[in-house]
C-alpha cells in the first residue's frame, strides 16, 4: 500500500525520466507526516511537464511574450534609480539571469532579495558575492535567528523527513514581507514550478497563485509539522518568531496589491543557458566536484543541506537529483532518454556524504539517528530490502 | 580501379586507411585471398611489431610471401620488414636490410617521436613511434630521412615494388595523398 | 615546432562545449564540421565526448568515423574507453590514438594499459591528466572533472608515469572554455618529465604562442569562428 497518497504502480515517462512519484508543489503551511500529496500526472505514459514543455517549444509565442513583460515593466519601471521591482535569489544561475535580464534588456531596477542559505558553501558564497558586487543590484541577505531555524529543520526533518521545508517557507514569504517593506509591488520569480507538475492549468498562469503565498488561517497552519501552539509550548518558538516565514494575510496582500509573477512565463527558460550567461556576466563558478547525488556542477550550490533537500525525497518519492536534472536535461535536448536514464541509475538517491556532517552538527542529530529516521518513512511500495541494503522495487529501465 | 588489400591486424587504423582510400577511389579490402595478383598489399601501422608478427604467423603470412606482391608498409608494418626488431627482441621479415631499434631508454631524452617532421623530399609528415631505423651514414637510393633530435632516422623507402613508412601517410594531410598517389600510379604502371 | 590540435568536445553527433568542462552546448553539427573548417590549420585532432566515461556508456564511434570521413589526420579520441576491445572498434573506425583518464581509477588499470600497450603500442596511447587550480595547487580529477582522482598532484602524475604511456595532455579545468590563458605554471613540475610528450590544454587565447610544451590543444578559439557566422 502506497503512502502519502502516491500512486500504487510505479512509471517513467517514456520521453523524460521522471517518475510518477514525484511530488508537485505543495502549499507547505498544510504539510503533514502522512498527507496525501498531489503527484505528476500522467497520460499516456508522458508526464505532464513534458506535455508543458511541448507546448512551450511549440505553441507559444515567445516574442509575444517578451512583449507582454515589456508592457508590465512598463507600468512598474521608475526610471530614476528607485526600485521598481524585486527579485528573491540566491546567487545562484536563474537568479543571475533574472535579475540582469530585466535590468540590462527591460530597464527596470530591481532589488534582489535573499533568504540565507542554512550553511554556505565556499563556491556558494563566493557566487552569492559575485552577484552582488558584479551584477549590478542591491542586495537584502536576511539570515533568520540561527538556533531557531536550525531547530525547524530539525523538527522538519524528524516530523516530516523534509529538512528544507522551513527554508521553503522563508524563501517563498519573506520577499512578500520586503515588498511591503519597501512598498513594491512587482515581484519576479524564476520559473514556475508548476511547469514540471502542478495543478491543472498553473503552468499556464503568469503570477502566483494566491494560495502560496496568502493564508488568514493562522490556527490549522503548522511548519515542521507542527502548529503554532504546539511550537511554542514544546519549543520556546512564537508566532512572531516565525514572521518573515509567513505568507501574508489576505489583508496585508490586499493592502499592497502585490503583482507576484513568473519571468519564467514571458522568457524561456533553459537553465545551462543561465549557467553559461552567469558565466559571462559575473564570472559564475560550478562546484568543484560533482554534486552528490546526481552528474552535474551548475544547480543548485551554495547550501551544504541542500544534498538532504534531495535525498529525502528519494528515501519517500524514489525521485532524487538526477532524475529531476536528467529529466529536465532530456526536454532541453542535452540529453538522449537513454543517457538520462544511466545518470538516473549511476546517481540517483546517492547518499550526500560530502557535507552529511555539517548537516547533522547543524540540526543535532548523529549520522545514525539521521538514517534510522529516515528509515522510518521508506514506503512499502517503493522500497524492498535486500542483503540488509534498501533497494527501490522498480527502478528505472 | 586501382586495388589494395590490407592485412588485418586487430587494433591498426583499419578505419582512416579505408577513409584515406575511399577519397581517392581506391579499393581497399581485406586480403583474403592469398593467390591473387591483381593488388597492392597493405600492412597497415598503429601497433606493437611483436603483435604484427604474432598476427602474420597466425595466418601463415610469410616473407616469400609479401617478397612476391606489390607493397605498402605503414608504421609498424614498415619495421616488421626489417630484419632484427628490437621491440619483438625478434627477427622481422627480412626483407629490408635495416635493424628497427628503440628510439631512445634514457628518460632524460624524447624516447616518442610524434608530429608532423620534415622529411628530405620537403614533405611533411606524421609520425607516431617510439622505435625506428637510424640512418647509418650509407647513402642509399630511395631512401628518404627525417631527424629525430641530433640524429637522422628513415622516414620512407621506395622501392621497385614497395613504399615503406615510418609515418603514417593516411593520416598527413595532403602530403600523404600525393605521396601515395603518386606510388600508386608508378606501381600500376610497373605492375 | 609545437604541435597543433584542434580539441573538439562532442557529444553524440554534435560538437559541444561548455564551460570548466560543465555544460554541454550544442555547436555544430559533427557532419558539417569540414565545411566550417575546409583549411584547418590544425594537425591534429583531439575528439574527446565527456559524457560516455561519466554517463557509463559505449565510446562515441559514429563521431570518430564522421570526423575521420572528413580529414586526413590524426584522430585522438577520449571518452569512454575501458577495454580493449573498444580500441579496436575505435580503431576500425578512424582512430589512431586513445584518449584515457578515468580508466586509470579502475582497480585493472595496469592489466588494462599493459593489453593496450601490447595490440596498439604505447606510442597511441595518451593519458589526460585534468587538473583544477585551488589557488595554485593543481589537483588532479576524473570522470569529467567530476571526482578528484588524487588530491595530491605529484602522486598522481608519478602514478601515471608508471604506466608508461605515449603522450601527456594536462588539461586545466578553471581555464576550459573561458580563454583565460593557459595555465603555463603547471610546467615548473613537470620539468622532469623529458621522454614523453606533453601537451598542455585549456584556455588558449592565441594561434600564436610561445609554450614549454609539446603541443597544444585549442578548442574554444576554433569553435568561435563557427560562433561568428
Amino acid at each position: 500500500m502506497a503512502r502519502y497518497g502516491l500512486p500504487d504502480n510505479v512509471e517513467y515517462c517514456s520521453i523524460c525520466v521522471m517518475s510518477n512519484q514525484k511530488v508537485t508543489p505543495s502549499v507547505v503551511q498544510k504539510d503533514k507526516k502522512e498527507s496525501t500529496k498531489n503527484t505528476l500526472i500522467f497520460k499516456n505514459g508522458v508526464c505532464d511537464a513534458c506535455r508543458v514543455h511541448l507546448n512551450k517549444s511549440h505553441e507559444i509565442d515567445w516574442l509575444e511574450r517578451k512583449k507582454k513583460l515589456e508592457v508590465l515593466c512598463s507600468k512598474y519601471r521608475k526610471g530614476n534609480g528607485e526600485y521598481d521591482c524585486i527579485v528573491p535569489g540566491s546567487g545562484g544561475k536563474d537568479s543571475v539571469y533574472q535579475s540582469i535580464m530585466l535590468k540590462e534588456e527591460f530597464g527596470m531596477t530591481p532589488l534582489t532579495v535573499t533568504w540565507a542559505p542554512h550553511i554556505y558553501t565556499d563556491y556558494g558564497w563566493r557566487n552569492f558575492n559575485r552577484w552582488i558586487n558584479k551584477g549590478g543590484c542591491d542586495n537584502f541577505l536576511f539570515t533568520p535567528n540561527g538556533e531557531k531555524h536550525a531547530l525547524l529543520t530539525r523538527l522538519a526533518y524528524q516530523n516530516l523527513l523534509h529538512p528544507f521545508q522551513p527554508f521553503i517557507f522563508g524563501q517563498r514569504n519573506y520577499v512578500m514581507h520586503m515588498a511591503k517593506k519597501m512598498d513594491l509591488k512587482l515581484i519576479f520569480f524564476g520559473e514556475n514550478p508548476a511547469e514540471y507538475g502542478g495543478f491543472e492549468g498553473e503552468d499556464e498562469m503568469s503570477s502566483m497563485a494566491p494560495m502560496y503565498y496568502i493564508d488568514d488561517d493562522r490556527e490549522n497552519m503548522k511548519i515542521a509539522g507542527l502548529s503554532f501552539a504546539e511550537l511554542y509550548d514544546q519549543h520556546g518558538i512564537s508566532e512572531n518568531d516565525l514572521k518573515y516565514y509567513l505568507p501574508l494575510t489576505s489583508q496585508e496582500a490586499s493592502d499592497l496589491n502585490l503583482d507576484p509573477r513568473w519571468l519564467g512565463y514571458y522568457l524561456k527558460f533553459h537553465p545551462q543557458e543561465n549557467y553559461y550567461f552567469a558565466q559571462d556576466k559575473i564570472g559564475f563558478e560550478p562546484n568543484d566536484q560533482r554534486t552528490e547525488g546526481t552528474y552535474s556542477r551548475y544547480n543548485s550550490l551554495d547550501d551544504k543541506t541542500d544534498g538532504f533537500h534531495y535525498w529525502t525525497g528519494h528515501i519517500k518519492f524514489g525521485v532524487g537529483r538526477a532524475m529531476h536534472e536528467a529529466s529536465q536535461e532530456v526536454r532541453n535536448g542535452e540529453l538522449t532518454r537513454e543517457e538520462g536514464v544511466e545518470l538516473v541509475k549511476k546517481y540517483d538517491g546517492e547518499f550526500p556524504q560530502r557535507y552529511a556532517q555539517d548537516f547533522a552538527d547543524y540540526i543535532g542529530l548523529t549520522l545514525d539517528e539521521i538514517l534510522s529516521i529516515a528509515d522510518s518513512f521508506r514506503s512499502e511500495h517503493l522500497w524492498k530490502k535486500i542483503d540488509g541494503k534498501w533497494q527501490l522495487k522498480h527502478g528505472i529501465k | 580501379m586501382i586495388k589494395i588489400r590490407y592485412v588485418p591486424i586487430p587494433g591498426s587504423n583499419i578505419g582512416a586507411l579505408a577513409k584515406f582510400f575511399d577519397r581517392m577511389s581506391v579499393q581497399f579490402e581485406e586480403l583474403l585471398d592469398y593467390g591473387i595478383k591483381d593488388s597492392f598489399i597493405l600492412i597497415p601501422g598503429v601497433g606493437n611489431c611483436r603483435h604484427h608478427l604474432d598476427v602474420l604467423a597466425e595466418r601463415g603470412f610469410t616473407a616469400a610471401f609479401f617478397e612476391s606482391n606489390k607493397l605498402i608498409t605503414i608504421c609498424a608494418g614498415f619495421q616488421i620488414m626489417c630484419q632484427f626488431v628490437e621491440e619483438s627482441q625478434s627477427d622481422g621479415l627480412g626483407l629490408l636490410d635495416y635493424d628497427v631499434l628503440k628510439l631512445s631508454s634514457d628518460t632524460q631524452s624524447m624516447s616518442i617521436n610524434t608530429g608532423f617532421k620534415e622529411a628530405s623530399d620537403g614533405n611533411r609528415y606524421f609520425f607516431n613511434h617510439s622505435f625506428g631505423v637510424f640512418v647509418d651514414g650509407v647513402e642509399r637510393q630511395g631512401v628518404f630521412t627525417s631527424t629525430f633530435g641530433p640524429q637522422k632516422i628513415i622516414s620512407h623507402v621506395v622501392t621497385e615494388n614497395g613504399l615503406h613508412c615510418q609515418f603514417h601517410p593516411e593520416l598527413s594531410g595532403e602530403c600523404g595523398v600525393t605521396l601515395i598517389k603518386n606510388f600508386l600510379n608508378i606501381g600500376s604502371n610497373n605492375g | 615546432m609545437v604541435r597543433k590540435i584542434f580539441k573538439i568536445d562532442i557529444k553524440n553527433d554534435h560538437v559541444v562545449k561548455g564551460r570548466q568542462l560543465e555544460g554541454v552546448r550544442k555547436i555544430l553539427k559533427l557532419q558539417n564540421l569540414r565545411d566550417h573548417f575546409p583549411n584547418l590549420d590544425a594537425t591534429e585532432i583531439l575528439l574527446v565526448d565527456y559524457t560516455k566515461s561519466n554517463f557509463g556508456l559505449e565510446p562515441n564511434y559514429e563521431a570518430v568515423e564522421l570526423v575521420a570521413s572528413q580529414f586526413n589526420l590524426p584522430i585522438t579520441y577520449g571518452g569512454g574507453i575501458f577495454s580493449i576491445e573498444q580500441i579496436r572498434r575505435l580503431a576500425s573506425v578512424g582512430a589512431s590514438r586513445f584518449y584515457l583518464n578515468s580508466m586509470l581509477y579502475r582497480h585493472n588499470a595496469r592489466e588494462l594499459l599493459d593489453q593496450f600497450c601490447a595490440e596498439v603500442g604505447r606510442q597511441s596511447i595518451v593519458v589526460g591528466i585534468e587538473y583544477r587550480l585551488v589557488g595554485s595547487t593543481p589537483v588532479p580529477y576524473f570522470n569529467a572533472g567530476r571526482d578528484i582522482f588524487n588530491k595530491d598532484f605529484n602522486r598522481h602524475l608519478n602514478f601515471v608515469l608508471d604506466f608508461d604511456v605515449g603522450e601527456l595532455i594536462f588539461t586545466c579545468i578553471n581555464n576550459d572554455g573561458m580563454k583565460t590563458g593557459l595555465d603555463h605554471s603547471i610546467i615548473n613540475r613537470l620539468s622532469h618529465i623529458k621522454n614523453i610528450p606533453k601537451i598542455i590544454a585549456g584556455g588558449a587565447t592565441d594561434f600564436d604562442y610561445d609554450v614549454q610544451f609539446d603541443g597544444c590543444a585549442i578548442s574554444t578559439l576554433y569553435l568561435e569562428s563557427i560562433n561568428n557566422d
